[in-house]
């Protein structure tokens, strides 16, 4: 074997070793998480004004962290109660209906506040393969901000799951996402919540 | 005889290293790259459907998956305590383990299978397909939109019927999971697929996921499996068709 080709070997073993035992934290962007391109009936509501008060993470850990999985971190780039606040904004432009900042001076139609109480990635490991799940879930407190201040508490949930056969390193950026993606369509779907607003 | 030896051992050590990098450069690009990305759809754009006024629907049911898996419970998970046991300790756990998984997961899938006795395919066929159709015609998307129970037709026999396309709505798995403890979640894949004939492309293509509100008993499902299922498919009916009514 030649010299080089030892070299070569010893830095592949130690590119290895260290990315398997030395802990590191990955951070997710929050400008990464897509939207939706599913069809919404909230589009076949009436444009509404909407506001978002308050956003809590009752989940317990640090407000950015969303799993660590050995020595391994993952966190998002800003706390996860901003980014779900942010992907069902999202979700309410996607669909024709505006954002206004909150304020006593505001006017919206609605005014949204959300508790964040699962926001998480685990892997279970099998013999072949890892599966990798996330889960997102959010309890919303919608108010009707005209004189009744009709109410509506509904949580929501969404699940991703995916099978991988090698690290799962990259794998969980998308999984975190796709998870938060499936709660907001869960809220978007809800002929609950559309009845509400067509109220 | 001895430089023979010395030469098969020489080359034996070479191309175990060989191996032995390749099995490195494996897992350090397992580490660094993706492995699995989640699939991405072919979403519904309006000048996809601007020529379309007939479309057939079919739906089709994959035979359940009776062999339900556990959410928890790998063998990774059930080694974890027995670092301190030792050998002999670590064959009869294991034992204790396996034997206890096998009478359990015969009961279970004795129990599994009689969910799968109680469906009925063609009806859970009919659900989704109906489910997905009825708003398609409450939002007017097409002239004629049409649930065909024969789902064996193919395109040249509905061209020659005069639509213009088929949507075919695939149930491609519906199994039962365990989640926590004794309680299982029913999990059901819907993917639904638009084919222009005019074209002979697929202009929508994407999955919908549902699942049981609530996690319950495996036996919970032997008598309100089929009642949950039906709930499950009508939502994911009805969200797949939503891709139309709401098309921007």
């Amino acid at each position: 074997m030649k010299l080089v080709h030892i070299y070569l070997f010893r830095l592949v073993a130690g590119i290895t070793l260290f990315l398997m035992f030395v802990g590191c934290t990955h951070t997710i962007k929050s400008a990464d998480i897509s939207t939706l391109q599913t069809g919404s009936p909230l589009k076949g509501v009436g444009s509404k004004t909407f506001s978002f008060k308050d956003f809590k993470d009752i989940r317990g850990t640090d407000a950015f962290l969303i799993t660590a999985i050995g020595s391994h971190k993952y966190t998002l780039d800003q706390p996860v109660a901003t980014v779900v606040a942010m992907s069902i904004r999202k979700e309410l432009e996607r669909n024709g209906h505006k954002y206004i900042a909150y304020s006593t001076q505001s006017n919206p139609d609605f005014i949204i506040e959300g508790t964040v109480y699962k926001y998480s990635l685990t892997m279970q490991s099998g013999l072949v393969s890892n599966t990798i799940i996330g889960n997102a879930a959010v309890k919303l407190t919608i108010s009707r901000a005209s004189a009744d201040r009709e109410v509506l508490a509904k949580s929501y949930q969404g699940e991703y799951r995916k099978d991988t056969f090698g690290g799962p390193h990259g794998v969980l950026k998308a999984v975190s996402n796709q998870a938060l993606l499936e709660m907001v369509k869960e809220m978007s779907t809800d002929p609950e919540l559309i009845a509400f607003l067509e109220k | 005889m001895k430089k023979i030896d010395f030469v098969h051992g020489y080359r034996f050590r070479k191309s175990l290293r060989a191996l032995l990098c390749v099995f490195l450069c494996v897992c350090t690009g397992s580490f660094l790259t993706s492995c699995a990305t989640v699939p991405k759809g072919t979403y519904l754009k309006s000048r996809s459907l601007s020529d379309i006024s007939k479309v057939a629907i079919v739906a089709s049911v994959s035979d359940p998956k009776v062999s339900y898996s556990t959410a928890k419970g790998y063998v990774s998970e059930n080694l974890a305590p027995l670092a301190a046991t030792g050998v002999a300790g670590l064959f009869l756990f294991l034992i204790a383990v396996s034997t206890e998984a096998g009478i359990r997961s015969g009961v279970d899938h004795g129990r599994a299978g009689e969910v799968k006795e109680h469906m009925d395919l063609s009806h859970l066929e009919e659900k989704v397909g109906q489910s997905f159709i009825q708003p398609l015609k409450k939002g007017g998307c097409f002239q004629v939109a049409e649930y065909l129970a024969d789902k064996n037709q193919d395109v040249q026999q509905l061209s020659a019927k005069g639509y213009n396309a088929v949507v075919r709505l695939f149930v491609r798995e519906i199994s039962l999971k365990k989640i926590a403890g004794d309680n299982v979640r029913l999990d059901a894949y819907v993917r639904g697929q638009m084919e222009v004939f005019s074209t002979g492309k697929i202009v929508w293509d994407r999955e919908e996921y549902v699942s049981s509100p609530e996690i319950h008993p495996l036996g919970y499902y032997q008598e309100n499996g089929l009642k949950e299922l039906d709930a499950m498919l009508e939502k994911a009916g009805r969200n797949l068709a939503y891709d139309f009514v709401y098309l921007k």
